[in-house]
């Protein structure tokens, strides 16, 4: 007996032992495994604790009164912006009435690089499609000048596709702290990660559901499980989850812990796209910043984390209300609220904001801008600095340009059905680009007719050849020797190539045997370009092409003259953009400035000029190519409604395989090309196919039209000349007599030899004094 | 008689007209008879009344100025840009341009948009005079 007792007591002894090294052990384990995650956590906090993705702006718009402006495409922009349409008087941020002839607008507020903008109410006064007024309504004060905030086009996102605003504690108002306690952990000050209640409460459930049913998670818990696990519910998960929540709890204080979980929590879902942070989700549901949530509102957010989607005032208002108002009586037991608090807030109504679902804007012109910053923002650093990358891109301008395009496509292929493919990669094709040719801004890109079908930007990497459209090159070469009433020969000739006789001919068979230099450029006479080509030297034409900035191969060949040599759209509208800058050759602009989260500009690009050409030089080039839209190959532009003047050249190349048309103002220039990507005929001009594209934009942005032509720079002369014979006219003897523009250097000199006698009448009138003051 | 009937048969040689739509002001003065014209003064023509534009760009480019005077650069070529593309023909916004890549110490782009306002200002004594003391500053940078 004594011998079992202590057999037994040996046993006890033993299991004793055991138990306490097993505890050791496992004490130590946890305390190694606690110092491990410490670590881990400390790893992860210390660097950037999210991805955040980089975001591309249009730029801002421009509004003053006297404005012309298309009012359909102002209000898609508006809606874009994501102001909503109420009926009352607008008087919340992003709110938005139209009335009969006027809008009035509370304007967001937004931040740019060199602008901070606070919202206001504004009222725009339309009459026949322009401004009349814009007031401040909260002044009353008429404005000169507004400036509508920059359209969010594009984010690049990382693989878990989130969408986050950060913010900081000290910016979260404290009804918003308290109703997300008061919703999910209102011990959150007094517990050291874990509460034990909620723990016990939790474990009895679900040891009688025989499966996990509730969390009983603290904010912290919860902050663990997002931030740092897997959503899978498990035992060992849930260990897991303590013991981080204690580790954050020892190490951050509650304040930090708060803030990350306020930047870290899923919020629901717009599109593919998830909301994540309460900076990204006041945007979201309210559009407003934390700073401005109302209690009503933050209540609602509060509301919605324990279920996002099932919450969400886009998916069940109703539901939603109801878990607002469980929050905000929360609030009131945990007397964060009190009874007459209370009693205000449960009627009011809820007012989601609203929000416009995402689609991709202007994606050939994102692609450019994305190569064009490769070298300093690779895609990985795009997807997580949540840089802000504001653009010179118009997407009013854009808009217009991709219409225009795909309705003068769907006409060309209406008017000529031979032009229809049916396989999609194979149909007929376009490209526009706009610019600002002074500052080189790139407006609008489209760089086909379809991104879904084809993302091969043909503005930026199509070669084509330009056909007529090169022939300003050759003609600007030609100015320092030629004057635009030059005759030139324009009879057929053959040249030899590399031992092959090539016949160039006119595209009109009847074209006369010699023109003059203005007439030859306006109605694009092959002849006699090529005799101009030879005469001036084809070297000199290559070297122009070269300083125009087109980097493809131009060779000394008759047939450059012609536009045989290809050349990279996007390189020839910056090549007239010199004639339209006073001879300044700028470089083309997508990017502006490059912000970091902390609005710090990391990049800034202005806009760069290079003088090539004398204005003078400009000057007359522009004036010979309004010739192209007044009397020459473009002049249909005037029955299409284009009044104001405009400069501009077409260009068909062999066998109709490219139509261009390029023209400009000095507020804008646009280039239409239109062709096949295989080189298939279009059968048709540049003036039929790619105009009329151009005349529908121009027609689409008023706003960019002021009717104003350029100014005469000095070195440029006007002298009327004989039409016969190309010099000074003749007063009473020359029958037709034009006003003609010369540089100051090459003017000609010699009377009309052709009409009326050689004869000067002061001549004559001094000999007559002379004869009777004999001196 | 005789006088007048030679008189009749002598060679004018005409004037610019305005057949032709000319918007700016020309050069060219009538020439006297027998002589090969040459460059002369420019034309007076009232000043035309400001259009919405050229108002709007002013508004911006008054914004460049006060920018230049606050020493910031940057910010007054970004405005100063837009003032440019709203009103190319507007002569202040290339002298303050000059002025603002002056500020930067860039004196290619300052000589350049100098340049323009040298153009764009030519009929206005007080500014032309400014643009010409300018450029010496350029100049001596």
């Amino acid at each position: 007996m004594k011998k079992n007792r202590q057999r037994l007591k040996s046993i006890l002894k033993i299991g004793l032992w055991v138990a306490v090294v097993a505890f050791v052990v496992a004490g130590i384990s946890i305390l190694l495994y606690g110092g491990y995650l410490a670590k881990k956590i400390e790893n992860r906090f210390a660097g950037r604790r999210w991805n955040i993705p980089s975001t591309v702006y249009s730029d801002s718009t421009l509004l003053y009164p006297g404005q012309a402006v298309n009012r359909p495409l102002l209000n898609e922009k508006l809606k874009r912006l994501g102001y909503r349409e109420v009926y009352h008087i607008p008087g919340r941020k992003g709110e938005l009435r139209y009335n009969k002839n006027s809008v009035d607008i509370f304007l967001h507020d937004f931040k740019s690089p060199f602008l901070t903008q606070i919202g206001f109410p504004v009222r725009i006064r339309f009459k026949d499609q322009g401004i009349v007024s814009i007031v401040h309504k909260k002044t009353g004060e008429a404005m000169p000048l507004m400036e509508l905030e920059p359209e969010e086009m594009v984010r690049f996102y990382g693989p878990d596709r989130e969408r986050r605003q950060l913010i900081s504690i000290g910016k979260v108002p404290r009804h918003l702290i308290h109703a997300l306690l008061a919703a999910e952990d209102s011990d959150f000050y007094d517990h050291y990660g874990a509460d034990v209640k909620g723990i016990l409460r939790a474990f009895i459930t679900n040891l009688r559901e025989g499966t996990i049913r509730q969390g009983g998670s603290t904010l912290t818990q919860q902050l663990a499980k997002n931030y740092f696990l897997t959503p899978e519910r498990t035992y060992r998960r849930k260990f897991k989850e303590l013991l981080i929540a204690l580790v954050l709890e020892y190490k951050y204080e509650k304040d930090e812990i708060l803030e990350i979980y306020l930047n870290e929590i899923y919020w629901g879902q717009k599109g593919s796209v998830s909301i994540n942070g309460v900076g990204e989700a006041a945007l979201f549901y309210f559009d407003k910043t934390v700073e401005a949530l109302s209690l009503e509102e933050a209540a609602t957010l509060a509301g919605l984390i324990k279920g996002p989607n099932a919450y969400s005032p886009y998916v069940d208002k109703s539901r939603c209300l109801k878990r607002r108002n469980e929050v905000l009586v929360a609030m009131h037991q945990n007397n964060w609220l009190n009874n007459a608090e209370l009693k205000k807030a449960l009627p009011r109504p809820l007012q989601p904001a609203g929000h416009t679902t995402y689609h991709r804007q202007a994606p050939y012109f994102i692609d450019y801008l994305t190569h064009q910053i490769a070298d300093l923002y690779p895609p990985d650093v795009l997807s997580s600095l949540g840089l802000s990358i504001f653009t010179t891109l118009d997407t009013q301008v854009q808009m217009a340009a991709e219409q225009a395009l795909e309705k003068g496509l769907s006409r060309l292929e209406a008017s000529n059905p031979a032009l229809k493919r049916n396989d999609l990669e194979q149909k007929l094709q376009g490209a526009v680009i706009v610019i600002q040719p002074k500052t080189g801004y790139i407006l609008a890109m489209v760089g086909g007719r379809d991104y879904g079908i084809s993302q091969f930007n043909r503005t930026t990497r199509a070669r084509r050849q330009p056909g007529s459209a090169f022939k300003p090159i050759v003609y600007v070469t030609a100015l320092t020797q030629f004057t635009p009433v030059d005759r030139l020969v324009n009879t057929p000739k053959p040249y030899t190539i590399d031992g092959v006789v090539w016949h160039p001919k006119n595209f009109d068979p009847n074209a006369p045997p010699d023109v003059t230099l203005r007439q030859a450029l306006a109605e694009s006479h092959n002849l006699a370009t090529i005799n101009l080509g030879l005469e001036i030297g084809l070297e000199s034409i290559v070297d122009t092409a070269a300083a125009f900035g087109l980097s493809t191969d131009v060779k000394p060949l008759p047939s450059l003259s012609l536009g045989a040599f290809e050349v990279i759209p996007l390189e020839l509208a910056r090549a007239y953009c010199v004639f339209a800058a006073d001879g300044m050759l700028p470089f083309p602009l997508s990017m502006k400035e490059i912000m970091d989260d902390s609005d710090r500009v990391l990049e800034r690009r202005h806009a760069h000029v290079k003088r090539l050409i004398s204005p003078a030089k400009a000057f007359i080039m522009n004036d010979l190519l309004r010739s192209v839209t007044t009397d020459g190959t473009a002049a249909s532009i005037q029955t299409w409604g284009i009044q104001w003047p405009v400069a501009g050249k077409t260009g068909t190349t062999n066998n109709a395989r490219d139509a261009w048309f390029i023209g400009y103002t000095p507020d804008i220039l646009a280039l239409v090309w239109v062709g096949f990507d295989n080189g298939d005929s279009i059968h048709s001009t540049g003036s039929r196919a790619a105009l009329p594209v151009w005349v529908e934009l121009m027609k689409a942005i008023p706003q960019f039209v002021s009717g104003e032509w350029f100014a005469m720079p000095p070195g440029v002369v006007k002298r009327m000349i004989c039409e016969d014979s190309g010099k000074l006219a003749v007063k009473n003897s020359c029958p037709r007599i034009i006003e003609e523009v010369f540089l100051e250097t090459n003017v000609p000199q010699e009377a009309c030899p052709l009409h009326g006698n050689i004869f000067s009448y002061k001549e004559f009138l001094k000999g007559v004094k002379n004869l009777f003051n004999p001196q | 008689m005789f006088v007048f009937f030679l008189a009749g048969c002598a060679r004018v040689i005409v004037p610019p007209t305005t057949d032709r739509p000319t918007p700016e002001p020309t050069e060219s003065t009538p020439i006297p008879s027998g002589q090969i014209p040459t460059t002369g003064p420019q034309l007076e023509t009232p000043a035309p009344k400001p259009t919405p534009r050229a108002l709007a760009a002013l508004e911006l480019t008054e914004q460049g100025r006060i920018l230049i005077e606050e020493k910031r650069p940057d910010a007054a070529i970004r405005i100063l840009e837009r003032a440019m593309n709203l009103y190319p023909k507007n002569g202040k916004v290339y002298y303050y341009l000059s002025e603002a890549w002056l500020l930067k110490e860039n004196i290619v782009q300052s000589t350049e948009f100098n340049r323009l306002a040298r153009i764009y200002l030519q009929k206005d004594p007080k500014w032309a005079s400014r643009v010409e003391r300018q450029r010496l500053k350029i100049q001596n940078w």
